[in-house]
């Protein structure tokens, strides 16, 4: 996907704006938008959603960025969406993504946090976590992604039971 | 004022440390009336989850608080108090936090032994069906085994447990691990507050039948305003109902409010003797988001897993605070698909010792209300932070790190409100003694968590209903 004009614009603003209004446009389309994508695509690979899926997702938790992060941790992931070599990455090579990915987990590691806990919840990767593509279930579905995968009645994990039998 | 009731014994609050009181008194044919005055409102615990809050008031916690930026006393006013919304650790004290300053000089030793208290923790966990690990029994001495067989480890927990075999157990916990004709099996989730199983203990569900029984009257949305005295001794309560004054009077009042509101309301009593609402205090937190290079969160059963006490006890606690670290299954995961779920939280507690420039006091510009003043928590305290700081990467190493990332000693909360109506042998500088009699008054009882004379570096909910189990055996019904 191709940014337009004006996404470009805002992007640009946000990228050489001041902290705060940094951190404003962050929040917002498409910066903040874009940089979930990227994540999603840094950390799992960049098929492992179909762009449909991927853009129903960045659009379902962009809105949430400003609620549970700092702007310091906003900046923090502008700085590394910024550095990006989202190309490479697109194409699927490693070591581009190990880059990113070693990247991802020092200044920008409660952005990609936290966008990486949210896909976790909200798709099937848990159960398949090998799978080249996953769904998307929707933003906080709880069941059947989380709950499910961490319920132990549920699943068992064939684990220590700790207790004799 | 209007009606005078008569009462054996009025008990105050209808949290843990008031019904545990209760419990252990209607095991007597003797007690035949029993006055339970409740702040708040009752809400089945349905109620709760469905409307996502625990009780129904306005203003949750009416007192004011002012001292160190960020700190906050949290507590729940309602029919099951605390048990409402706690997230069900109920672990023993380590037999050292009794007794800090024979051991390390510091603090004071506490009036009653953890071998005088074994047996009620005992009787505590069987009441609340307590999930745990008897192999703890070789740090905290136990005479009878767990009701509940100890949650599972996730990876992480159990290669800390691997790293540390004798300091490390499954946490004791009131969330399920069996299911039983009181309680669902815990589902891990970490939504403790409002459980969506009902697999956790709460007043509310397992222990509200005793204020149904016949010798029991329950008032609820009933404020008590002071305890009376008459000849050195407690003759009854004033309290407000419906916008009305009301007395009930007793041979034997039990205190169990809060750690703010049991000394509030002695000062407004004038029960001022010995150190009351002085000292208040909590443990002091250690936050850690923890990457590990192999060791996933995964495999356990119940939100909290493990919980390691290599630093509960030792030389270093000459110099500063001790306590113990417990493993969450909070879930967040590390964006590289390879190491997505190998990484957990982990909280450390640390006790502290009082500070009686840390006080609750009257408001003085709201005199129906009382004022915390928390200025900070000791250099003790801090110590032992530190000491923790710099221990880390060689604790956690055995289990392959990452990285660590940490919040040292921020305030916020724990909902542990210590130390305002310590315990204590000698009166100039204790409120009530080891039964949690008052030492003036010597019908009237003061139960909770205030009575600690050092804040332990542990949960102290267990300890709360031993030692009101302990108080109302040997004080209203004689056993010694």
């Amino acid at each position: 996907m191709s940014l337009s004009r004006r996404q470009v614009f805002r992007a640009v603003a946000f990228f050489s704006a001041p902290a705060g209004a940094g951190a404003y446009l962050f929040l917002h389309r498409p910066a903040g938008y874009e940089a979930i994508k990227e994540t999603v695509k840094v950390a799992f690979g960049p098929d492992i959603l179909s762009d449909n899926d991927l853009e129903r997702f960045a659009e379902d938790l962009a809105p949430y960025l400003g609620h549970y992060l700092s702007q310091d941790d906003l900046l923090a992931a502008a700085e590394w969406f910024k550095n990006l070599d989202r190309e490479a990455i697109a194409t699927g090579d490693q070591a581009a993504l190990e880059f990113a990915r070693a990247a991802a987990e020092e200044a920008p590691r409660r952005f990609a946090r936290f966008v990486a806990t949210h896909f976790v919840e909200s798709t099937d990767f848990a159960y398949g976590p090998s799978a080249a593509r996953v769904r998307y279930l929707g933003l906080f579905s709880e069941w059947p992604a989380l709950s499910a995968f961490r319920c132990a009645p549920l699943v068992d994990y064939d684990a220590d039971d700790g207790w004799p039998t | 004022m209007q009606d005078v009731a008569e009462f054996d014994v009025v008990i105050v609050g209808t949290g843990f440390a008031s019904t545990f009181f209760l419990k252990k008194l209607l095991e007597s044919k003797t007690i035949k009336r029993v006055l339970v005055l409740e702040r708040g409102s009752r809400h089945s615990y349905a109620w709760q989850v469905e409307n996502i809050r625990n009780n129904n008031l306005e203003i949750p916690r009416p007192h004011r608080e002012t001292g160190l930026p960020g700190k906050w006393w949290n507590y729940t006013i309602g029919f099951g108090g605390g048990s409402n919304c706690w997230w069900t650790n109920a672990m023993r004290l380590h037999p050292s936090e009794f007794e800090l300053q024979s051991r390390y000089g510091v603090g004071i030793d506490w009036p009653i032994s953890y071998q005088d208290l074994e047996p009620y923790y005992c009787d505590a966990e069987d009441d609340m069906l307590v999930s745990g690990d008897n192999s703890s029994s070789i740090m905290f001495p136990r005479s009878r085994p767990f009701p509940q067989p100890r949650h599972r480890y996730s990876e992480v927990g159990s290669a800390l447990k691997a790293a540390y075999p004798d300091e490390t157990f499954a946490m004791p916990t009131t969330r399920g691990r069996v299911a039983n004709d009181r309680r669902g099996v815990c589902c891990a989730v970490g939504n403790c507050t409002f459980c969506p199983n009902q697999a956790k203990f709460t007043i509310v569900e397992e222990m509200g039948h005793l204020f149904e029984d016949p010798r029991v009257t329950l008032e609820l949305e009933a404020e008590v305003l002071a305890v009376e005295t008459s000849a050195g001794l407690a003759s009854g309560v004033i309290y407000r109902i419906s916008g009305q004054e009301k007395q009930a009077r007793a041979g034997f009042i039990a205190l169990g409010a809060n750690g703010i509101f049991n000394p509030f309301i002695l000062l407004k009593s004038g029960l001022t003797d010995g150190p009351v609402g002085r000292g208040i205090v909590e443990q002091i937190p250690i936050n850690l988001t923890i990457d590990f290079t192999h060791a996933k969160t995964q495999g356990f059963s119940s939100y909290i897993g493990a919980v390691n006490h290599s630093f509960v006890d030792g030389p270093q606690r000459a110099h500063g605070a001790g306590g113990f670290v417990e493993i969450k299954n909070f879930f967040q995961a590390r964006p590289n698909r390879d190491k997505w779920n190998n990484q957990a939280s982990a909280v450390f507690l640390l006790g502290d010792l009082r500070n009686e420039e840390n006080r609750v006091i009257v408001d003085p510009d709201a005199p129906d209300h009382p004022m915390v003043v928390f200025k900070d928590w000791s250099p003790y305290a801090y110590a032992g932070v530190d000491y923790v700081r710099s221990r880390l990467h060689e604790f956690f190493a055995p289990l392959g790190i990452d990285r660590i990332e940490g919040n040292f000693g921020k305030a916020g909360t724990h909902s542990h409100i210590e130390g305002t109506t310590v315990m204590g042998l000698d009166p100039r500088t204790s409120v009530i003694d080891g039964d949690l009699l008052h030492h003036k008054v010597r019908n009237l009882a003061v139960l909770g968590s205030g009575a600690f004379p050092t804040s332990p570096g542990s949960n102290p909910t267990l300890t709360i209903a031993a030692l009101s189990l302990r108080s109302a055996s040997r004080t209203v019904l004689g056993h010694s």
